[in-house]
């Protein structure tokens, strides 16, 4: 096998979808995640004569053009300053850069989920509902050119939504969308297929109306395993009881928390720094005190000799007056008191430590899992049966 | 590699009642021994889809369990409930009294009034269910058990005496089952939900190239190479003369498949790929005077030297689509040899069963500005237990997981790749607020560093 021969087969971009292959550098009208901040990625198609204005300047979208995917680019606005990278689509940055038309699937959660599942390239994959399409794309990218994904949801613009994304992106050679209720109507899709899944996913309020219907769509010869995805402890009940009866088996009831730790810089602050400043200021005020003291006592002095001088008639000479040294903090400043200090200034002592993101998201769903052992076929034959 | 079909020699792995996992190479025309479950001949199963229950019996042969129980005959609840008629839409919790407490246990041995040798003659005799219809018909105190303990107590027979086991394909989840329980460290404490969530991250599928250092003896490995469907290429760096591929073997992906889609390389030749001695090109006349083992060799050396030239290529042309670094090896070296062998917007995810090696490999990624949002993961599973009216998450799960960092491999522009626009706290003001904002997204510190004021 010729390992260096080229990647990078640019065809056109509807037989190309960016999901399933590689690109190195970036098609005219080709899918491009524009990448802003962490929380903020912008999807777009780059076409000779427009431009991406965003609050980090504009971007012309003809210097996006042929540039390689991973490119740092400059705001072509003069005054500089702002960047973007262009980033090659993956499902992972897809679902990030989603504008949420739903709850999604998240990684932590889809990525556990295609595991459990034994989703392969090549594997036939039921999933109720489409949903945002969001985990539609971790499935597409698993089961790859070879493999199919039926998916079905009820809720029409929802389905119009996703069915134009799936095709925009190149997927509909895997994935094939279907408008319909599962739990009413069982599965039937809308393109002329036998389905015959060895994986099904059920994202639906009440899987259990769902669960009975699959008998007839999935394979006759292998396992069949499925995960249904509900909030609630209530829907899982009612899930399992129903898988139970449809002969399902080891059913295995889990959920998935996953914590985003961010590396952070903590200062150094020594005991023995705050002693010292607590020093500094016992000095300082013993100082003051010593001073004012003196001063008093200067002053009591004066007073004495001036009524002393008024008694006798004289004034005051002003060079007995001793003005007040100015009061200067210390120079001792171990951790910037008083200054503005940024995480990990120059300087200053720092600890490397990591810290949980501000918000957690510790309850996204309830995962069952459970499979299906292919029939029997019959007692003839085979088996050493009596 | 048939996920669908037991195929002679196949590492299979082996689910029995008693929750015990076993992986096992099932050679045609031999016995598998199961221990107190057991022995079978293998033959029985071999050519059968996965994913049957077989209970053994006394000539060796396995009988096909025929109503879809499994490995455990169904619970006594349900079957209430069954006969109940219980249509209902919510399984009805069994009132107090219908379950019986255990306000009238005690422990007593001499409540099951069968002997020790009576049961071991049993077992000689009579079926598993049998048997533990049996015991519990023995069993004095056993209508005093309230249901629940009444079932657990049912369970913990069935664990013992059922003579049934359940053949499953050898696929890294299995294998990561398997390690948990006996040699958690050999797969580097690795659970499913990492593992997945690093295959995932680092977008693993049919066609790419990608580069793995794995310590977990094959299983990151392997775990790609199932998401790969036969295309595409990993090499797989190692630190050893020899790469350690012991897991994998369990995998059963043949021969064949390995050799075409892993090429190995060890740290040296990847870190001095000058130091790397060149294979002189013989004549067809001296080849033709050699002996055919000296021939042989040499034509294995020449193949060598060509992938490892060519592997070298494509390092130094930056066309690896993606990275996946478990290892105990400190990350920082190998991440700076190997984000240039990156292409563009490709990522890398580097595993570790401790944190703190990331949170040093992400202060390095922060600084470097080749590798966008470094950001480090740590997922977990909890089971629960789900039952009519018990339902809590299980009082004890496994340890392990690791934490995963993962990042984009980005392309700098040239002015920011010699630091000249990076940020320095001290830095003359922009003059308009939108500066201020674009100032935020400036070069490496797209990462909104909280600025820390000490008041």
């Amino acid at each position: 096998m010729d390992i260096n021969k080229p990647d990078n087969t640019d065809t056109s971009a509807d037989t190309n979808s960016p999901f399933l292959e590689f690109n190195s550098s970036i098609p005219e009208n080709g899918l491009v995640l524009a990448w802003l901040t962490r929380d903020n990625t912008k999807p777009l198609r780059p076409v000779q004569g427009s431009a991406l204005h965003t609050r980090f300047g504009s971007f012309q979208h003809s210097s996006m053009i042929s540039s390689k995917y991973g490119t740092q680019l400059a705001s072509s606005s003069s005054n500089q300053a702002g960047f973007i990278y262009l980033l090659h689509p993956t499902p992972e940055l897809w679902s990030l850069s989603l504008p949420h038309r739903t709850q999604i699937v998240y990684t932590p959660d889809a990525s556990y989920i295609v595991q459990r599942l034994r989703i392969r390239p090549g594997s036939k994959v039921i999933e109720a509902g489409t949903g945002s399409a969001s985990f539609t794309h971790a499935l597409a990218r698993t089961v790859a050119k070879n493999g199919r994904i039926w998916t079905f949801e009820f809720h029409e613009p929802r389905f119009e939504i996703a069915k134009k994304e799936i095709e925009d992106h190149g997927l509909d050679g895997v994935v094939k969308c279907s408008h319909g209720d599962v739990c009413v109507n069982g599965f039937i899709p809308a393109c002329d297929e036998i389905l015959d899944a060895s994986a099904v996913f059920l994202d639906l309020p009440s899987p259990w109306l769902a669960i009975p219907h699959l008998k007839t769509v999935i394979s006759k010869e292998k396992i069949v395993r499925i995960c249904c995805f509900s909030p609630c402890m209530e829907q899982v009940q009612r899930t399992i009881e129903t898988l139970q009866k449809e002969g399902w088996l080891d059913i295995e009831m889990v959920e998935v928390s996953c914590k985003r730790w961010e590396a952070r810089k903590e200062m150094v602050r020594k005991p023995q720094d705050a002693i010292e400043r607590l020093r500094d200021i016992r000095r300082r005020r013993n100082e003051g005190l010593k001073k004012r003291n003196e001063r008093k006592l200067a002053e009591a002095q004066k007073d004495e000799a001036m009524s002393e001088a008024q008694e006798n008639g004289a004034v005051t000479p002003a060079e007995n007056h001793v003005p007040d040294k100015p009061f200067l903090p210390s120079e001792y400043n171990p951790w910037g008191k008083g200054k503005r200090v940024h995480e990990g200034e120059h300087g200053y002592e720092w600890k490397e430590v990591s810290k949980v993101e501000a918000e957690l998201k510790s309850h996204t769903s309830y995962l069952t899992f459970a499979y299906l052992p292919p029939p029997v076929q019959g007692k003839d034959g085979h088996i050493g049966s009596e | 590699m048939n996920e669908d079909i037991i195929e002679p020699n196949n590492y299979v792995f082996i689910r029995l009642p008693s929750a015990t996992l076993r992986i096992t190479k099932l050679a045609p025309r031999s016995t598998i021994h199961l221990g107190k479950f057991g022995s079978f001949y293998a033959d029985d199963i071999i050519g059968k889809s996965y994913g049957y229950t077989y209970e053994i019996k006394d000539d060796k042969h396995v009988d096909t369990i025929y109503s879809s129980e499994g490995l455990f005959p169904s619970s006594t609840i349900d079957a209430d409930e069954e006969e109940d008629g219980a249509e209902a839409e919510i399984t009805p919790v069994p009132e107090e009294k219908e379950v019986g407490t255990n306000e009238n246990t005690r422990d007593d041995p001499a409540v099951q009034k069968l002997s020790m040798t009576e049961i071991e003659a049993l077992k000689k005799t009579a079926s598993g269910e049998k048997i533990i219809e049996t015991v519990i018909k023995s069993h004095a105190a056993f209508d005093k058990k309230s249901v629940y303990s009444q079932e657990k107590y049912k369970r913990r027979k069935q664990q013992k005496f059922l003579r049934r086991f359940t053949p499953c394909s050898v696929g890294s989840c299995e294998i990561i089952e398997y390690f948990q329980y006996k040699d958690h460290h050999r797969i580097l404490e690795l659970t499913s939900e990492s593992l997945g969530l690093i295959l995932s991250l680092a977008n693993i599928r049919p066609g790419g190239k990608y580069i793995v250092i794995d310590e977990t003896g094959g299983l990151v490995a392997g775990a790609m190479m199932e998401r790969m469907g036969g295309e595409g290429m990993i090499m797989f760096a190692h630190e050893n003369e020899h790469p350690n591929m012991d897991v994998m073997k369990f995998m059963n992906f043949p021969e064949a498949l390995v050799a075409q889609m892993i090429k190995t390389i060890n740290l040296f030749e990847l870190f001095y790929p000058e130091e790397e001695e060149d294979v002189k090109v013989l004549s067809e006349d001296t080849l033709s005077k050699m002996k055919s083992s000296r021939r042989g060799q040499y034509y294995r050396r020449l193949a060598r030297h060509v992938e490892l030239q060519s592997i070298f290529q494509r390092i130094c042309d930056g066309l690896f689509d993606g990275l996946i670094l478990a290892t105990t090896l400190e990350t920082k070296p190998l991440l700076d040899k190997l984000i240039p062998a990156l292409q563009g917007s490709r990522q890398l995810v580097v595993y570790n069963t401790a944190k703190e090696p990331l949170v040093a490999a992400s202060h390095d990624l922060i600084a470097d500005l080749r590798v966008l949002a470094p950001t480090i993961l740590e997922s977990r599973v909890r089971k629960y237990q789900v039952f009519p009216g018990r339902t809590h998450p299980e009082m004890t799960s496994k340890s392990g997981g690791g934490y995963v960092l993962w990042g984009t491999r980005v392309l700098p522009s040239k002015v920011q790749a010699g630091g000249k626009k990076r940020r320095k706290p001290n830095a003359p003001k922009p003059t308009s607020n939108g500066d201020a904002a674009n100032k935020a997204n400036v070069a490496e510190t797209w990462r909104e560093v909280p600025t820390e004021t000490v008041a």
